[in-house]
Parts: C-alpha cells; structure tokens; sequence
C-alpha cells in the first residue's frame, strides 16, 4: 500500500508534523518577508557563507514541487526545514499520503490537513496500535479551530485498521469529493451487525469504485453499495457470509455500473447476478460459478466486454454458451478451469471473435500452441475487422492479442516470437 | 517494440520534416546575443514550437527570460536531441554528461529555461540532478548551496532543531565533494 505513494511522510517526521503549522503557515501572517539576522547574531560559519541571489528566487512553486517529488521522502522532510517557502510548496504538490495509522498519528490529526492541503488519497494502514473511529471523525470533520475545509479526499483506503462504522459513516458524510473507497480487514465493525450500517453520506453522487477485501462483516456496507447512484466498479474479495440479497439489488440497476470483481464469495449464490448494464466481470475462485450461470450471463449480460473466470468449475459447455451470447464480448480469459478442455476454447474462437486466454494447469503450453495455429489459420484478428468497424473494440482486441501471443510465447524461442510481433504490427 | 518497427517507413517519406531541417530560426537571448538554430532542433521546445505554429516567429525570436549562457547550454542540448544518427543510449549518455558538469547556479538558470522554454526531457534531466545533489545533505549545505537564507527567526530555528533532531542527524557532512 505505501509502495503506491509518492509522498509518504512515514516514520519518525510523521509526530513532528504536528508543531509544522507553528513554523510556516502562521508566518505569513506574523513576520514579514524576511526578518533579517543583525549580523552579530549570526554565529553559524554556514549561514555565513549565505551570499548573492536565491538561485530558487525565480524558480516556480510547480517546478520546485518537480524537484522534490525527485527526493525521497527522508530527504524531502528534511528540505522542508530550508525557509518557510519549501513546505508550503511541497505541502501542496502532496496529493496522496500514505500513513501508518498507529495511535501516535492521533496526536497530529488535527494538523494533518493543514501541512498537506492538497491531498486528494489518503492510504491508512496499521502496524501496531491503531487509531480509531474517534480519530478517523476527528480527521474527516471540518476543523474549526484552524479554519481548514473538509479535506478534498477523492480516494480514501485503509487496510486493518480499526475503525468501524462511525468512522466509516463519519468519513463518508463529510467528504463529499470521495470517489474511490477501498477497505481492507477493517476490525471495529462489531458483530451485531444491525445497527451498524454504514450509508453513502455526502459522498452519494461521487463515490465511483467500492472495493472491499477481507471482511466479516461486509454487509453493513450495504446501504452504501445500494446507495451510491454512480457506482461504476464494485470489487468483493474474500468477503464472508451472504451477499445474494445485496448483489440481487446491485443487479438490478441499469445504471452505470460496468465492473463487478468477486473473489473467493464462497457462500453467495453470486452466479445469478445478471445485470444488463455490466462491461467488465471477473469470477476467481468462485465455487458457485458453473455452466450454469455462465449460460445465463450469456443470455442476459448484453453489454458485457470482458470476462474473466479463474479457478471456477466451469466446462466447455458454458464457454460454448458463451460464443453464442454477448454481442458485445472482446475478451475472454479463463484460467485455472480444471473442467475446461482446448476443444471447449476453440469453439468460443471459432464462432465468435472473442479472445480466448484457455492456460490450463499441467499441459498448458500444448493447448496455447493448438489455440496459436487456430488463431493463424482463422486469421481472427480479420475476423475482428469484420466483425466489429469500431475502433475502440479493434484497438482492444489487437491489445487483448498482443497481449496473449506474449504470454503464450513465454518460454518458447525467440525467433518465433518475433515472427509473430511481425505479423501483428 | 512495435513502435520500432513502424518508425523506419515514416522516416524518409515526410516532406515537412526535411524542410524543418533545412530552415533556421534565430533565437535572442535577453543578453542580445543572437543564436541559430535549426527549426527541427528548436521546436523540440514547445513554446518555440508554438510561436513557430502561431506564426509569430518572423525572423528574431526574443527570449528575455533565458541569458546567453544559459540558451547555449540549451541549443548543445537540442541539436544533440534533434541530431539524426544519435540513439537512444547516445542521448541518454550526453544527457548525463550534460548536467553532470553544472554548478549549482547552472543547474537553476537550465531549469528556470527548460520550464520557460518547455523541454520536457532537459527539464527532467535538470530536476534529478539537482535532486542527487540534495540527497542526504543538511538543511545547512542546501541553504548555503542555493543561496537560500533562511526566513526563520533565531528562536524558531533553535525549537526545530530540537523538535526535528532527526532532520540533524546522519547527514552527510557539509564540505563540498
């Protein structure tokens, strides 16, 4: 999680941030520009030294921001000491924090915004102690005493942290800009689940992507899922107990929703959701994924793009299904089907120009160079031209082709390989 | 990959590029010095680029934010990138060559003219080196080093240096290398 920051102030400044505000944000107002050393006082040798122009005078605050963003983060809090211009400058070019939410974070909280005031994704997890919903409350709500806005998050992730609804309701009710919530492991949702539901709050009209791993009980999330009104990507991964209820009512809306990702949802009867409106569905590990549901999303997930199932028991005659329905399909990976056979796949290509990425366990070089010489001999990138005079659609089926022919050649001999780049481009 | 292998038939067929080549544009310095240039060089800089677009590239374009030392440091620059020979691995050499050699001084005029001038890739370039510099310095030796003085009162840097004593510890020393 933090590897995907590129500003995390972690590790020991994170308890100094606190006092930041005392240094460079009150001295706009109090001090002017400079109040300049009486030379007597000046007992450093360095300071000394200090002559002619500023050579960062003209630079400005975006090209400055550039050249700490080049820093890593130890350097970076460290160059925020220079003169009061630099934090301010890299304070505002910060976009995206990643923190470990141990306890000691509390204690800064109510300045945490005010030294980033540009963050739009903020990342929490915890190593030790964690903060809890009273600091999570205390982070979201607007702060008076320091006069900052509700904070501009777009994107808000935490990962075993021990908040719970309150936060959670806190978080999304006073950021009204958050469009991406990703919970992991959260440990203050309390079993009786009832009174904890946790509702779409200010963020009804921006939330776009709710991912949700690892949880017990995930069905508070409920009202929040429901709720959103434009919802275009949901993501359960290895969320226990029973999501039919919630997923019936998620597959009845038309809208906008256009990708749904289950994983490992062992007690849900996940194959029934169809939704008309959905573009992009992956299945992985997903035992109640059969022949079966495949038919029927055949049948009734017109609009389906992309379809990934991995490691469900599905055999030949739902991929069979399949090349017969969903008009608008470009891409098909299956992966980890024990039940599925090469011939099963070669249909699919044969009728409809979908791509097929069948990579089975044990014999799956052979059954990619059989799929290969079906490829060549159907010559199926024309069969897309054909098929399909939209450019989007072809671009993405010459990627989905590229993509493929690279990772059945994984391992085979490189003139071969090149053969086939040739071929395609 | 397949980048490389579409670039060949475009290379010797375009009309517009060879004319660029072949065309010169003069370029000002806020000094007077005056510099020329071929146009394939010069509008790897977008903002010359698009002067030359808008068409208000008529014989002299002045630069009053870039002094002459700083623009031939910046033409060596671009006609090594516009250069037709060179590849990918020759640039990347010359690029670091390039900044390796800058005083600090230098490094801040090419940014403060990359940025003006917009040359992604110089700017770039620019920005890491400055950054390598800065790396694992104290705030003493970056103040020094740019020139900064520094805004804080006496009393706030004796109380940072007490509340950020990491910021203090396990820098490298202050001489110069």
């Amino acid at each position: 999680m933090s590897s995907a920051s590129k500003n995390p102030p972690k590790g020991e400044g994170q308890a100094a941030s606190a006092s930041w505000p005392r240094f460079f944000k009150s001295a706009t107002a109090i001090s002017p520009p400079l109040a300049r050393k009486h030379p007597d006082e000046v007992g450093d040798d360095l300071e000394d030294s200090v002559t002619g122009n500023d050579y960062t005078l003209n630079i400005p605050d975006e090209c400055l921001a550039c050249i700490f963003h080049s820093l890593s983060s130890g350097n970076r809090k460290r160059s925020s000491l220079v003169c009061r211009r630099w934090p301010r400058v890299e304070g505002q070019s910060c976009h995206r924090l990643s923190l470990n939410a141990q306890s000691e974070l509390a204690s800064v909280i109510p300045c945490l915004f005010l030294r980033f005031d540009a963050v739009t994704k903020l990342a929490l997890d915890r190593r030790s102690v964690c903060i809890g919903d009273d600091a999570l409350i205390r982070l979201t709500q607007v702060q008076e005493p320091h006069e900052i806005e509700a904070p501009g998050l777009q994107k808000f992730s935490c990962w075993s942290c021990s908040f719970g609804a309150k936060g959670m309701n806190s978080l999304l009710e006073n950021c009204g800009l958050l469009e991406e919530l990703s919970v992991k492991q959260l440990q203050g949702i309390t079993d009786g689940a009832a009174a904890d539901s946790i509702g779409p709050g200010k963020a009804v009209d921006s939330l776009r992507v709710i991912c949700l791993k690892d949880l017990d009980n995930g069905q508070c999330f409920g009202p929040l899922i429901v709720g959103a009104k434009n919802l275009r990507s949901l993501k359960l991964f290895r969320c226990s107990r029973d999501w039919d209820k919630m997923l019936g009512v998620v597959a009845d809306r038309t809208d906008g929703l256009v990708e749904i990702h289950l994983e490992r949802l062992q007690d849900s009867d996940i194959g029934s959701l169809q939704s008309q409106s959905v573009q992009i569905l992956k299945y992985c590990i997903c035992e109640t994924v059969g022949d079966a549901e495949i038919s029927c999303i055949a049948a009734k997930c017109i609009a389906l793009r992309k379809l990934c199932i991995m490691s469900c028991p599905v055999w030949d005659h739902g991929i069979e299904a399949l090349a017969g329905g969903c008009p608008n399909l470009v891409k098909v990976k299956v992966k980890k089907c024990r039940g599925l056979t090469s011939e099963g796949a070669e249909i699919g290509d044969a009728d409809t120009p979908l791509m097929g990425d069948q990579n089975r366990d044990g014999n799956a070089r052979s059954a990619s160079f059989n799929r290969l010489r079906c490829f060549s001999g159907r010559s199926l990138v024309a069969c897309t031209f054909w098929r399909w005079a939209s450019f989007e659609c072809l671009y993405a089926t010459i990627i989905g082709m590229f993509k493929i022919v690279f990772a059945l050649f994984d391992g085979y001999s490189s003139p071969v390989t090149c053969l086939w780049r040739q071929y395609l481009f | 990959m397949a980048r490389k292998n579409r670039n060949p038939v475009g290379k010797n067929v375009d009309p517009e590029a060879q004319k660029k080549k072949t065309r010169t544009l003069t370029l000002k310095s806020s000094d007077g010095q005056e510099f020329s240039i071929s146009e394939s060089a010069a509008v790897l800089s977008i903002a010359i680029e698009n002067m030359v677009e808008d068409d208000c590239a008529g014989g002299v374009i002045p630069l009053p934010l870039v002094d002459g030392g700083t623009l031939a440091r910046v033409i060596t620059y671009l006609n090594k990138h516009a250069e037709d020979g060179a590849s990918d691995e020759e640039k990347r050499k010359f690029d670091e060559e390039f900044v390796s050699g800058m005083e600090m001084g230098v490094l801040f005029d090419v940014v403060l003219a990359a940025n003006y001038l917009d040359i992604r890739g110089l700017l770039r370039e620019v920005r890491r080196r400055i950054a390598d510099r800065m790396k694992n310095k104290s705030v003493e030796w970056v103040r020094k080093t740019f020139h900064i003085e520094s805004d804080f009162t006496p009393e706030e840097e004796e109380q940072m240096k007490k509340e950020f004593a990491w910021a203090w510890e396990g820098v490298d020393s202050d001489v110069d290398d």
